[in-house]
């Protein structure tokens, strides 16, 4: 997926390569693909934001979030809303941190992913969502890996014995969602497997909270709202942990995220 | 023996009740409780004292807990939600350790009885409360299970805290609990069954009526209107819940829990001095059966809270 902000100077030549690529294919002409950001590359580029890529991911003025699980009918809103997804200034440094440590352990998370064609980050995102990258927890849902996990999902992995390693349960949680067999690791598809692990619960009950922290927290596309406790929404508190866009964002940016 | 319970109060139907928001019911018990040396001292106090080993009330713990930036994965609400927990059970063994000091030698045997089978009944349910949570999909699920737990260890804790501070605090028996504004989510409601109606209805039936009798005649047909309710989410459940036994085990412990606290309740009465307190009394009734009622709806909305299909 081509960045929506890049900053051309911190690009490496490989991901200015397969920007290059991408806009031969989206039919631009960013002259040879030869990985330097010139005229050319520029001009393409410029031209592809302000052209068909405008035309179909600029958002609609005050356009709903849907009350629906189909992919196929949320892949343009996380589309729509990435486009134009930028971390708030006042989180930009910490969310820069939460990607770095994430970037250190991306060994860890290629380990797990490659085997079944998961991407890294979006492994290193979900493991920060759900349990700040402690690697003495669950993937499933930060449980202590001491034991079978004990909230939903519970008693998960059915099979090998606790104590079990980060990897082996990591694995498991990642079946357990289906990520062994989803293809589209767009960032459109990654958030729409990061929403589903997170449940569908907000989007069904408080669509019109708009955007779900768990997605965009610390970013200009939240807007405030998430359970407090007990199941009791609020629609004004706000998430002080950074989504999973938020993360992308900046992966995206730093050419981390490479189709 | 049939699965399908009946929960017809037993003769102890001089009234019944508690209409409270559960953190209503905690400021009540809070505020009726500020001269008594214990747990849960409210937060001015505490301030006042200058004392560096107050204890605030652990709600305010939890929301802090839950605020800290460092505790705002799944993982990170789940250790705040234990931790409260834990505090609660800690000061729920206070709570009954300093009731069954108050009271009279022929009561106590009847705390210890309740308490027994509260036991029971918390155990059942956490089961039940575990299979409920297996419907769910998705870690967002994973807190609110915590808390679930968490919420019969609170109620327990509340319950013995007024019991005491109706025995000791002359001014405690005024404070008829009124309705709680703080609701939950009407969106996932689950049950058109319960609603908050009867509380609103009940605080009208109050004030419409001065004297202790009728008003715990009040408080008695909101009891009638909960109990109603409790019996129509649990059916609906039952048809729900794939774990039906655990269902119905929980719900039969739930049932003698509540038959061994009518027999306390009515002992604690039996001692307060005059008619004023037949409100309260009616309220303690009364508060047993609506959080069943309340506790019921939610399993009953999480367990149609799986994956939408299209």
């Amino acid at each position: 997926m081509i960045p929506t902000i890049v900053h051309p100077g911190e690009l490496s030549s490989a991901t200015i390569r397969s920007i290059q690529r991408e806009l031969k294919e989206a039919g631009y002409d960013p002259g040879p693909v030869d990985g330097r950001w010139g005229a050319r590359t520029k001009v393409a580029y410029n031209s592809f934001l302000g052209g068909a890529h405008r035309r179909t991911v600029a958002p609609l003025p005050g356009e709903p979030v849907l009350n629906t699980t189909s992919y196929n009918a949320l892949k343009p809103e996380y589309e729509r809303l990435f486009a134009n997804c930028k971390v708030l200034d006042e989180h930009l440094s910490s969310v820069r941190a939460l990607v770095n440590r994430v970037l250190a352990h991306r060994p860890r998370y290629e380990a797990v992913g490659k085997p079944s064609g998961v991407p890294w980050w979006i492994i290193g995102a979900i493991h920060a969502m759900e349990s700040e990258l402690d690697f003495r927890t669950h993937l499933h849902n930060g449980d202590p890996l001491i034991q079978r996990t004990v909230q939903v999902p519970s008693g998960r992995p059915t099979e090998g014995n606790p104590p079990f390693t980060w990897e082996f349960s990591a694995t498991d949680a990642l079946k357990l969602h289906g990520f062994h067999v989803w293809r589209d690791w767009s960032v459109a598809g990654a958030l729409y497997k990061a929403e589903e692990y997170n449940g569908w619960g907000v989007r069904r009950f408080h669509a019109a909270s708009g955007p779900t922290a768990y997605l965009w927290s610390h970013t200009n596309q939240y807007v405030g709202g998430k359970y407090v406790k007990d199941g009791i929404w609020s629609p004004t508190a706000k998430s002080q942990q950074a989504g999973v866009a938020a993360m992308l964002r900046l992966m995206v940016d730093r050419g981390l995220i490479v189709r | 023996m049939d699965p399908r319970l009946t929960f017809n109060r037993s003769s102890f139907q001089t009234t019944g009740s508690c209409l409270l928001s559960g953190l209503l019911l905690l400021t009540v018990a809070l505020m009726a409780n500020s001269n008594v040396p214990g747990p849960s001292k409210p937060k001015e106090n505490a301030e006042n004292s200058g004392a560096p080993d107050v204890s605030y009330p652990l709600d305010e713990f939890l929301d802090q807990c839950l605020a800290e930036p460092n505790h705002g994965s799944t993982a990170g609400q789940v250790e705040c939600t234990d931790q409260a927990r834990q505090r609660w059970d800690d000061e729920m063994n206070q709570d009954y350790r300093r009731l069954a000091d108050q009271l009279e030698p022929k009561t106590q045997p009847l705390l210890r009885d309740s308490q027994r089978r509260w036991l029971r009944y918390r155990d059942a349910d956490q089961l039940l409360i575990d299979a409920v949570y297996e419907l769910t999909q998705g870690t967002m699920f994973a807190p609110m299970q915590a808390y679930s737990r968490l919420r019969l260890v609170r109620e327990r804790s509340l319950m013995l805290k007024n019991y005491f501070n109706v025995l000791t605090n002359p001014k405690a028996r005024k404070d008829l609990p009124r309705a709680g504004k703080e609701k939950e989510d009407p969106e996932n409601t689950g049950s058109p069954e319960v609603d908050y109606a009867t509380d609103d209805s009940l605080d009208h039936c109050i004030d419409q009526h001065e004297t202790p009798s009728e008003q715990a005649t009040c408080v008695e047909e909101a009891l009638g209107r909960w109990d109603g309710a409790m019996n129509a989410v649990y059916q609906k459940l039952t048809e729900r819940l794939p774990a039906r036994s655990t269902l119905v085990d929980a719900q039969r412990t739930w049932l003698a829990f509540r038959d061994a606290e009518y027999l306390l309740i009515d002992s604690i009465y039996e001692v307060l001095p005059g008619p004023e307190y037949q409100p309260i009394h009616a309220h303690w009734r009364l508060r047993l059966t609506r959080e069943r009622a309340l506790l019921l709806k939610k399993y009953l909305a999480l367990a149609g809270s799986g994956e939408v299909t299209n």
